[in-house]
């Protein structure tokens, strides 16, 4: 158990900010899932244990889940470790404002047009999943 | 036994102005108030910058985030009480029970009760909307005179001051300043002003309870954008702030721990039953006078249980609301600046010339000091772009609250039902659904807004409409009238059918503005207390 939480922060963590995370994130992360949340449906933890597979495929779920299944308890964990990112002072930079330039824009476009690609996938995995 | 001159029930806006009002006149006064209090969040944030704090604050999540992960939004937001004020709505769900399919309530139990979360807009009515609320205009105005001197007041004389400034111009503090993110939008205002004036689109400043200069023994707002979660120098008004100063007179008594359940009239006075929280053991206490101050349905609550077979219904009335996360487009990338306050800073009133009382009202917030976690949340993105997104947008993000006015109909009533496993015996039981008309009206009001809000360069992504109740202004329930009729108060705020049971709270009024009640609570318990015959 501890070391698949272990495992499930490393893989949101580098998936949000590309990052592996430092051990008070991984603890902060498996103390809080043990104490303060409820535990995943049998569809929820069949995504993950994709996830777990293939860490790629956390961009196309957590983007199907914003889509079709928005308070999923599985997408409730990557906001944990979102929030649990930004209130940490060493991954500060992560969240701080930037300046807008055309150079910056131009990627910025790109990844959203990826992550739309790739939403569309994650919406298929979640409506297959559900239904089995 | 001991028979007390004055028992005010409460210790909110309403009950602490009472109170102060009738100390000053030497009445003694005692207090009733169940009084939670910050205990668990007193002290834990510190009294530094938002971005110092984000920066080097390892301790930061427990305040941000709460011990118990409880700033963390799980499901449909229902409130937006950061972790430090969750106190405020801590055991109504025990002792103030309600059941509702179309309300979202927020009640308090706390020591200053929903003051702990205000706003701080200090909207005075025009005339006409007093007139409409039930109030005198003359009486009122001198109230919110008296009410701007007590609290500290800041604002400025602009194109929406006759919506919601007069009479108190000469009591104001100069405004605090504006961020750069709601700056550009007043600028595009200013610059096209005669046709948003023509179109009835007023953009200003309205009062705030926030000090721009120190004042008595507090500060003079500092401008670290923490107004969300802690209370530093008290710059921003909250009725502990009164209640703290009213402990230091010998006439008044607080009795904390109680809640009151009923009243009834005997030869001595008004006897008065409530619970004490700690024993669980009921009590009684008599006094000459009760002032009921508990909200507008803490104090229904209270009536409906002293009154024999209470099975009717009253009324009650809330603001439409809804809230619209727009974007700035021509701030995007561009700093936001440090010296800035989470607070509303820019309001919109919409005119409704056929309609002078029901003008809307927009409130405009920067949304930094919230957390980026909880908006990305909302994005239909995955949350990996959320972030990159949001790190440029975030500046120029805007929080638009709209308001809309409310009045009174047969499908907007609350009811008291027996209910054993409360700890009360009973619960609240509320019905709202607006009418047709209200409704069309409040979505032709709406798409105005929304298109006044493109106009001035913000382009709103989404607007949510929030379920009744959730702008947390209650009132009505006990409306004012000039003739007997039960369940209705007296314009002096006597209770018909009592000769000293009194209402101060937002009870009365039978219309709601748009723009919020709070100060108006103040200044009606003021003017209520003023004249009460001891």
């Amino acid at each position: 158990m501890s070391s698949n939480l272990e495992a499930q922060a490393i893989i949101f963590c580098r998936y949000l900010i590309g990052e592996r995370p430092s051990q008070e994130i991984v603890d902060r992360y498996t103390a809080a899932i043990r104490n303060n949340f409820a535990p995943l449906n049998r569809g929820e933890k069949r995504l993950l244990r994709f996830i777990e597979i293939l860490p790629f495929l956390v961009s196309a779920i957590d983007g199907g889940l914003a889509i079709c299944c928005r308070e999923s308890k599985l997408r409730q964990r990557i906001l944990l470790l979102l929030a649990i990112l930004e209130t940490s002072p060493h991954y500060h930079a992560h969240f701080a404002e930037e300046t807008f330039t055309l150079w910056r824009a131009v990627p910025m476009g790109f990844s959203i047009a990826c992550s739309s690609v790739s939403s569309a996938f994650g919406i298929l995995m979640v409506s297959v999943n559900k239904i089995l | 036994m001991t028979i007390r001159d004055v028992v005010v029930v409460g210790s909110g806006m309403s009950a602490c102005h009472a109170a102060e009002t009738l100390l000053e006149r030497g009445v003694k006064v005692t207090l009733l108030d169940f009084g939670n209090q910050n205990d668990q969040y007193s002290g834990v944030v510190p009294d530094r910058h938002f971005l110092d704090l984000r920066s080097s604050d390892n301790k930061q999540s427990d305040y941000f985030l709460g011990y118990r992960l409880e700033g963390i939004p799980t499901g449909e937001v229902k409130h937006a009480l950061t972790p430090p004020r969750q106190f405020i709505v801590k055991d109504t769900e025990t002792y103030l029970p309600l059941e509702s399919n179309d309300f979202n309530r927020m009640e308090s139990l706390s020591y200053g009760g929903l003051g702990n979360g205000w706003g701080a807009g200090c909207a005075a009515y025009t005339d006409q909307e007093l007139q409409r609320m039930g109030l005198s205009p003359s009486e009122m105005r001198l109230a919110y005179q008296t009410i701007a001197r007590r609290i500290g007041v800041s604002g400025s004389i602009d194109d929406v001051s006759s919506f919601c400034s007069t009479g108190i111009e000469q009591a104001m503090m100069p405004p605090f300043e504006v961020d750069a993110n709601i700056t550009s939008i007043f600028d595009r205002y200013k610059n096209h002003r005669s046709t948003f004036n023509q179109a009835g689109v007023f953009l200003g400043r309205t009062p705030m309870a926030v000090l721009t200069r120190d004042f008595e023994n507090r500060r003079a707002i500092s401008y670290n954008d923490m107004e969300f979660w802690a209370d530093h120098g008290a710059s921003v008004y909250r009725p502990w702030v009164t209640l703290e100063k009213l402990k230091r007179n010998s006439n008044f008594e607080l009795y904390k721990k109680s809640l009151v359940l009923k009243f009834s009239e005997t030869n001595e006075g008004v006897r008065i039953d409530l619970i004490d929280r700690e024993s669980n053991q009921r009590e009684q206490l008599t006094a000459k006078k009760l002032i009921l101050c508990a909200g507008a349905m803490g104090s229904a609550r209270i009536v409906l249980r002293s009154t024999e077979k209470s099975e009717d219904r009253l009324p009650i009335i809330t603001n439409a609301y809804s809230i619209a996360p727009c974007l700035n487009w021509r701030r995007i990338g561009k700093p936001l600046g440090r010296r800035r306050s989470s607070l509303g800073q820019l309001e919109i009133f919409l005119e409704n010339k056929n309609a002078p009382t029901e003008s809307r009202m927009v409130s405009l917030y920067t949304y930094r000091s919230l957390l980026l976690f909880k908006i990305i949340r909302e994005f239909p993105l995955n949350m990996a772009t959320g972030l990159k997104l949001m790190k440029f947008l975030q500046s120029s993000l805007v929080l638009a609250t709209i308001n809309h006015p409310d009045t009174s109909n047969h499908n907007k009533y609350l009811e008291l039902v027996p209910d054993s496993l409360s700890a009360t015996g009973d619960r609240l039981k509320v019905t709202y659904k607006y009418s047709d008309p209200e409704f069309i009206e409040i979505n032709i009001q709406t798409k105005r807004i929304l298109k006044t809000l493109r106009q001035l360069g913000c382009i709103p992504l989404k607007n949510q409409f929030m379920q009744p109740g959730s702008t947390v202004h209650y009132a009505g329930c006990l409306p004012y009238s000039a003739r007997e009729k039960k369940f209705h108060l007296a314009p002096n705020g006597r209770l018909y059918g009592y000769q000293n049971v009194y209402v101060a709270d937002g009870s009365g009024f039978t219309y709601l503005p748009a723009n919020g009640l709070t100060f108006s609570l103040m200044a009606n318990a003021h003017r209520i207390a003023q004249t009460l015959v001891i």
